[in-house]
């Protein structure tokens, strides 16, 4: 128990201390009230119904790119792709939508739901192919791609599928409402159907690590892969599945993302996502359990800069700051004290 | 010149004694050979002497002043000097670069370099490369070096700072005769410039070559002390706690049955060509070469821990080549060389480490926090049998000296089914009690039935326990003798190049 104490607080009061006093300066520096804006930044993000709203519609989002993190994480992967992955499952969401967009809503949603995870996983093996067969770092790999997906959004949304008079800003045909995913209410607070795949995935994922043969298998995978030929593991096509893997999750957010909160896909509907969802991978050490934690801090963070930026006058970039100072924290903290000669 | 005294030094980790109140006394111009078990405590003494690691209580005295040593940097500025086990050059970089970043002639910012790369050594290094290291290549990088040659370039980069006391960890585990015939030559010159040196070795040779003195650790304990030339082969081999006594696998042996355990045709790649090898149930071959013959990558191809280009293997009646991608060919039981990189995650635990080999019998649901409860009861028996130190599984298999892991190594090779077992150098950095215990190991899986082709250092151990022993030299087979026309002048003979005696 005592150890359990010490734990929570060298890994979450001392960050949490360190990013509070680091933001505080930060606030005087632009000539605010640290207090006051805490307690401002805290009831934006956590305060009532709609703030939770907000919160959770932005950390389910960072809980599945986080996912995309982790996953490949435990093998010793570092997929940064979470972006190209959020963009190729929006664009094979959208893609049934217009193909079918009268289709009844119990056929449209699964199908697009299917066709936005085949679209991410696709993506993400695409990365682990080049890794596990033509031995390409799918760190770099995995990156270059997001530019890849972005540009061929804008492709699709100022070309074939851009809206007729949708002008300097285009984006696609505004969804059907048949295309809506499921929001379900719980006590004034919106929850809506990604949420639940996302815990799902969650539980999945902590599940197949603590009680499965697989789990040992990654363990395996991470720590030598030399000792995994031993237990006659094929390494590569290990790979090539959990890249693939990885990628369902953003696609799912990526879809959902469009659907509810832009209502048509167009251009930067992904941006942030994957740096949240990567800081939030990190600062939980790729536990899935602590990610949601994370991921729901980070969330609230989310909510209180779009706040902050309307009611405190401060620069849209606050959130950005405050993201950064958690990295610069935990970073620190986290560095052995001395290396030894 | 200083005396050095290291006086009532203890050291724990955790609940283990690593060093029990240690006193001793090392004098300039001698060379001191350092003895005893895995786990002794005799590295961990020099270490307390480098100030790699911090005693816990005791002091340590150069010419009869205390010094406080809290860094291997602290013992440098003493001129106290450590070559260790871990590999210490950078591996991408040329070896003339290496060096430079280390050569104390070259020091500070300010130092000019031209483009000139190996010309802007000095005269002293690159003789004392060329002296350890006959013709060595400065622009290669390290790690196109074979295993020994690194090994002494380790030393090279050491040496080169002239250390007054010069500490040596276990070099002979890793060196052949020829490499260390010629480290024997430079300690010796060493000793005449009045530098003190201590060994840390398992080898009686090294104590007969060039030792003054030898001290004996047993259980974190100086055992005893005396001059070198007093410590003959059985007193030092007795205070080393061999079992002692004729070698009881060795001569009662069952003749090998007709039936083929492991074989290999046509096998290429690796700078091997059209390798084949037939090793018959109850049959043990050894493989007998000067380190870098290309041994090592033969048995890994072997093994299908590499791939071959091309060739057939087989493993009792199966054709497994074609299994290549998925590791190590299934029925086959393979203790690497550099068991640290190539067999264990060191983060895991001993019986995470352990199951590797039985994941496919693991049900598919189970509890992962509980490796170590489900650890077959025969590896487990192995284990103990080995004497593997500490016994607990559940501990990180990277915290076992290097002895020790090798020991959980060949208790998981030994321990499963398997028609044939490859072994390289199964046992370096092994004290002598327990080489035997390997070594009889690998015997009686023979005699159960396998087939076992073992690449070793010493000839004396190939001609005592194998049926049949290859010579090989630069990446071919220059000879092969049977168990009676194994003699070690021929053996040596054509591993160094000359034609076949016979």
């Amino acid at each position: 128990m005592r150890h359990r104490l010490q734990y929570l607080l060298r890994e979450v009061g001392a960050p949490a201390l360190g990013v509070l006093v680091l933001a505080a300066i930060f606030f005087l520096m632009n000539g605010a009230h640290p207090g006051s804006l805490f307690a401002q930044m805290f009831s934006d993000a956590f305060g009532g119904a709609f703030s939770l709203s907000q919160t959770l519609l932005n950390a389910v989002t960072i809980l599945l790119c986080g996912l995309a993190v982790s996953l490949p994480a435990r093998l010793g992967l570092i997929n940064v792709g979470a972006e190209g992955e959020m963009i190729a499952g929006a664009i094979a969401g959208t893609a049934i939508i217009l193909w079918m967009p009268s289709a009844p809503f119990l056929l449209l949603m699964p199908l697009m739901t299917l066709a936005a995870m085949a679209g991410g996983a696709i993506w993400g093996a695409i990365i682990g192919a080049g890794r596990a067969y033509f031995n390409v770092n799918e760190t770099i790999a995995s990156l270059m791609l997001n530019f890849v997906a972005a540009d061929f959004l804008e492709y699709l949304i100022n070309g074939p599928w851009e809206a007729p008079g949708s002008g300097n800003w285009p984006t696609s045909d505004p969804y059907p409402p048949n295309a809506m995913p499921p929001v379900f209410t719980f006590a004034k607070v919106q929850v809506n159907a990604s949420v639940v795949l996302a815990l799902i995935a969650v539980a999945g994922l902590f599940f197949w690590f603590t009680y499965t043969r697989g789990g040992l298998i990654a363990r395996f995978l991470l720590h030598n892969a030399r000792l995994a030929r031993f237990a006659q593991i094929p390494a590569q096509r290990w790979t090539l599945i959990v890249m693939g893997l990885a990628g369902i999750f953003p696609a799912l957010a990526g879809i959902y993302q469009s659907t509810l909160v832009e209502g048509r896909l167009q251009a930067g509907f992904y941006e942030g996502y994957m740096m949240g969802g990567f800081v939030a991978a990190w600062i939980a050490r790729n536990d899935f359990v602590a990610l949601v934690a994370t991921s729901l801090l980070l969330g609230g963070l989310f909510s209180a800069a779009d706040a902050l930026q309307l009611d405190a006058n401060l620069p849209a970039s606050t959130g950005i700051v405050i993201e950064a100072l958690i990295i610069v924290v935990v970073l620190l903290l986290r560095t052995p004290k001395r290396i030894s000669a | 010149m200083p005396t050095v005294k290291l006086e009532r030094i203890c050291k724990r980790f955790g609940d283990n004694v690593a060093l029990d109140d240690v006193s001793i006394e090392l004098t300039p111009g001698e060379i001191t050979a350092l003895l005893g078990e895995n786990g002794a405590g005799k590295s961990t003494l020099m270490k307390v002497l480098y100030g790699y690691y911090t005693a816990d209580s005791g002091r340590v005295l150069l010419d009869g002043a205390e010094v406080k040593i809290r860094s291997p940097r602290d013992a440098r500025a003493h001129g106290i000097f450590m070559v260790m086990q871990s590999p210490s050059l950078v591996p991408e970089l040329p070896l003339f670069e290496n060096l430079m970043m280390f050569d104390p002639r070259m020091r500070g910012a300010g130092t000019l370099l031209t483009p000139h790369g190996v010309r802007d050594l000095p005269d002293a290094t690159v003789a004392l490369a060329n002296q350890l290291v006959p013709g060595v290549d400065f622009r290669k990088r390290v790690f196109e070096f074979d295993l020994p040659t690194i090994q002494l370039l380790e030393i090279v980069k050491v040496v080169m700072c002239e250390p007054r006391v010069l500490i040596l960890d276990e070099p002979s585990a890793i060196l052949g005769n020829h490499e260390m015939r010629r480290l024997y030559d430079y300690l010796a010159k060493q000793r005449e410039a009045g530098v003190l040196v201590v060994l840390i070795t398992h080898k009686i040779r090294d104590v007969r070559e060039c030792a003054d003195r030898v001290l004996v650790m047993r259980k974190a304990r100086l055992a005893s002390e005396r001059r070198a030339n007093s410590a003959d082969r059985e007193l030092l081999a007795d205070m080393m706690a061999v079992s002692g006594g004729a070698n009881s696998a060795s001569s009662a042996r069952p003749l090998p049955s007709g039936e083929e355990a492991f074989s290999a045709r046509g096998l290429t790649g690796n700078g091997w060509r059209d390798f084949t090898i037939s090793i018959l149930r109850g049959e043990m071959v050894g493989i007998a070469g000067i380190s870098g013959s290309g041994q090592t990558e033969l048995a890994a191809m072997l093994s299908g821990f590499i791939p071959a280009t091309s060739g057939e293997i087989r493993i009792g009646s199966k054709r497994v080549s074609g299994h290549f991608r998925n590791g190590i060919f299934p029925g086959l039981g393979y203790i690497p060389h550099a068991p640290r990189d190539n067999a264990i995650a060191g983060a895991l635990s001993m019986a995470d480490n352990l199951l590797v080999r039985y994941v496919r019998d693991l049900p598919s649901v189970l509890k992962l926090s509980n490796n170590h409860l489900r650890v077959p009861q025969r590896l487990c028996t192995r284990v103990t049998d080995l004497k593997v130190h500490p016994p607990q599984l559940d501990l990180p298999a990277g915290d076992l000296s290097g002895g020790n892991l090798q020991k959980l190594v060949v208790a998981r090779e030994l321990g499963h089914d398997a028609h044939a077992v490859i072994a390289v150098y199964p046992t370096m950095g092994l004290d002598p009690a327990t080489q035997e215990l390997v070594h009889n190991d690998l015997r009686a899986a023979a005699a159960a039935g396998k087939g076992v082709l073992m690449v070793h250092e010493d000839l004396e151990v190939l001609r005592e326990y194998c049926d049949r022993i290859l010579v090989v030299a630069d990446r071919r087979v220059v000879g092969t003798f049977d168990r009676s026309s194994a003699n070690a002048h021929d053996m040596l003979n054509l591993m160094t190049g000359g034609k076949h005696a016979a």
